[in-house]
């Protein structure tokens, strides 16, 4: 699950941006209920204070902005209202024009800022005064009283007040303030929030979502560049965009591990080049010597047995030296072999003679099955090589009495060339690996019957040089069968 | 017949030198490619075997300069290089023969034999040994007049053979010479060739041409 790094990247980035969505958005939520609430009590607390003032007699301070008169009709017409809805209980005798005047400035301050003003006065036991605007209250406010606490929050019949009290000999006083406009801001502003947050985190998917595909471009785009350069293309380079960034520097510290590779690389194929030419002047120098001491009259028949064997180690090492640098040119591919039209058939038939030859030390059958004429423009060098090498380890894994077949048949568009034995096979974790240069299944015995490892690579590059495949089958213990579709 | 050789490294032009002299060849040799443009120059050179890794002036072009002079002395390449190119340039500038070290000396006896019959014109073009004749241009080999038909890797192992007449040569020498691909020199292959062409050419006890040179070869004898 999540293999998918771009995937995993998405996935982090979106849980991650949630949380600090959610906690933005809770905080934000808290934050402003919490500020509103304060205002409100810090409102509430100026107006009791303002009220604890007015009640000492400094009212003269608030009458400085209405005139006597102008708050006694005030008072009176509000009054008049108030019988008119029947509600004020301020007519009830024993509250004296003084009393009066003061309820009438409590209305005054706290009803003149916002109608959100409840006041409540006590005289005694008895409900002397209530807001007419919470009326409907009346026979529910009798717990205030059971409340000492300067500001308090509390639910009268469902609506939310937040409430002070100020103590007079004569009465209690309480002054509270609605809060459902405050409730009902929270309730919207959470409302606003639920639908913030999902919209908000569906678009921090496919931001994310965009965000990593740009990232995750441009490393594709290093990686299928990087994919292309192969052992035998290191010229190329990873494009590196404008600017220097990040990106830019990892393609450029990515191209210059490429030049190294690059340069050592040269260096390896340079010097096995070198050393293969350099070898070949003392070689054929050896060479020369030693068949020149050989043909000499009195030399004994020992010396000649072991300049013999000598010249074959001489020519064992040249035949290493011309593979390394035939080696080299399927690498440089800057040689252009001449192509001529060949007589497949003749050519299987050829070898097919000198591997009866090699084969009959070891008393192995070799059939040969050709079709006649068939012909290909192609490297008779380099196809004999093939046929030969191919034919060559037939007979030198074989069993002894064992059985070869070399088999040329032409199909539509395409020539069959099929060589199998029923030799020692090749284990099955190795047959990927056969084609691979210096590479051998069997070390020592592969040194031991003249094999350098290179063989099966020069048979497939030059398989590929006619435009051909080849292909084996193999299994352990029972013989191995190389295809050449040309 | 005098063979000029161009060849900068001494003990490469000393074995060359000492074997073309043991089969009674002139041998005149140079050290670098100026001397040996000179020394090439002249008329009484027939053949130069010329080394292309030269100091002074490089193989390839004391070859175009020689041409260029109208000197048609054939010359034999020697390189430690064998890029097809090279060898595609080399035969293009008028090369006649082309050959990659390390060589055998038997292979570069045959080939200089067979450049110097090819340029001193047809007389030399059939080859006799005893009763044995062989027509080096069309191929055709008669014992006895009577007309032998040999494939074409037997009639090139009777060819290096008669190029290396009264020489020992060597079983690597001749595999490399007949058979183009890596060969494996444990095995009795070369011997099973001769024994081939020995049959073919009836080669009996009492008239023997090719005899085994007791474990290193075979030499055909002429005499």
């Amino acid at each position: 699950m999540f293999r998918n790094f771009k995937t995993r990247i998405s996935l982090w980035y979106t849980v991650l941006f949630s949380i600090i969505l959610l906690v933005t958005l809770l905080l934000s939520y808290k934050i402003i209920g919490y500020q509103l609430k304060r205002e409100i009590r810090s409102n509430l607390e100026a107006k009791t204070a303002l009220v604890k003032r007015t009640l000492q007699g400094e009212y003269e301070e608030i009458t400085e902005e209405h005139s006597e008169d102008e708050t006694h009709k005030y008072a009176e017409k509000n009054i008049k209202e108030d019988n008119s809805e029947g509600i004020s209980l301020l007519s009830s005798g024993h509250a004296g024009h003084r009393d009066k005047s003061i309820f009438n400035m409590i209305r005054l301050v706290t009803e003149s800022a916002d109608n959100n003003y409840a006041v409540f006065v006590f005289s005694g036991d008895n409900l002397t005064y209530i807001t007419p605007k919470y009326s409907r209250l009346l026979g529910h406010i009798s717990h205030l009283k059971s409340y000492s606490t300067p500001l308090q929050e509390l639910d009268i019949e469902g609506v939310p007040f937040v409430v002070s009290k100020i103590k007079q000999p004569k009465f209690t006083i309480y002054l509270g303030y609605e809060m459902s406009a405050l409730k009902s801001l929270e309730g919207r502003l959470r409302d606003i929030f639920l639908v913030i947050f999902p919209v908000s985190l569906l678009l921090s998917i496919l931001c994310g979502m965009l965000v990593t595909q740009k990232t995750m471009d441009v490393i594709e785009r290093i990686d299928s560049t990087a994919k292309s350069i192969t052992s035998s293309n290191l010229s190329k380079r990873i494009a590196v965009p404008k600017g220097d960034d990040e990106i830019s520097r990892l393609i450029g510290t990515l191209n210059s591990m490429i030049d190294r590779l690059e340069s050592s690389f040269v260096q390896a194929k340079q010097f096995s080049q070198d050393a293969a030419h350099e070898i070949r002047t003392p070689l054929t120098i050896i060479r020369g010597e030693i068949e020149e001491l050989i043909g000499k009259e009195g030399v004994d028949d020992r010396s000649i047995l072991t300049l013999e064997n000598v010249l074959e180690e001489v020519q064992y090492l040249s035949s290493i030296s011309e593979r390394l640098l035939m080696i080299h040119n399927m690498d440089t591919r800057n040689i252009k072999y001449h192509f001529e039209k060949i007589n497949l058939s003749e050519l299987m038939k050829e070898i097919y003679q000198d591997v009866q030859v090699l084969s009959m030390d070891k008393n192995i059958s070799v059939e040969l099955k050709v079709e006649e004429d068939i012909t290909l423009d192609g490297s008779k060098e380099l196809l004999s090589r093939l046929l030969w090498n191919l034919a060559d380890n037939a007979v030198k894994y074989n069993k002894p009495g064992g059985s070869l077949w070399m088999q040329l048949s032409k199909q539509r568009n395409h020539i069959n060339i099929t060589i199998s034995d029923t030799g020692i096979g090749i284990p099955e974790a190795e047959i990927s690996k056969i084609f691979n240069r210096f590479y051998r299944v069997d070390k020592s015995r592969s040194r031991e019957l003249g094999g350098s490892g290179l063989g099966l690579s020069i048979c497939k590059w030059i398989a590929e040089l006619h435009g051909g495949v080849i292909k084996v089958n193999s299994e352990e213990g029972i013989g191995s069968e190389f295809t050449i579709i040309l | 017949m005098k063979i000029l050789l161009i060849e900068d490294e001494k003990k490469v032009s000393g074995f060359i030198k000492r074997g073309l002299e043991n089969e009674r060849y002139i041998v005149e040799t140079a050290n670098d490619g100026l001397v040996g443009l000179e020394m090439g120059c002249h008329p009484t050179i027939d053949l130069i075997i010329l080394d292309l890794m030269l100091p002074g002036i490089d193989g390839l072009t004391v070859l175009r300069k020689l041409r260029e002079a109208e000197v048609h002395t054939p010359v034999l390449i020697l390189t430690a290089k064998d890029s097809i190119d090279d060898r595609i340039h080399g035969l293009n500038l008028g090369a006649d023969d082309y050959m990659v070290k390390p060589f055998s000396f038997g292979e570069l006896l045959a080939r200089v034999r067979a450049l110097l019959r090819r340029s001193s014109q047809q007389n030399s073009m059939i080859a006799t040994v005893k009763d044995l004749r062989v027509n080096l241009m069309t191929h055709e080999v008669f014992r006895d007049e009577l007309p032998i038909e040999l494939t074409a890797k037997e009639y090139a192992l009777l060819e290096f053979f008669i190029n290396n007449a009264d020489r020992a040569v060597n079983r690597i020498s001749i595999a490399e010479h007949v058979w183009q691909y890596d060969f494996d020199p444990g095995t009795n292959f070369v011997d099973v060739y001769i024994n081939r062409l020995r049959k073919k050419i009836n080669d009996s006890v009492e008239n023997k041409l090719i005899h085994t040179v007791r474990g290193y070869g075979y030499i055909l004898k002429t005499k």
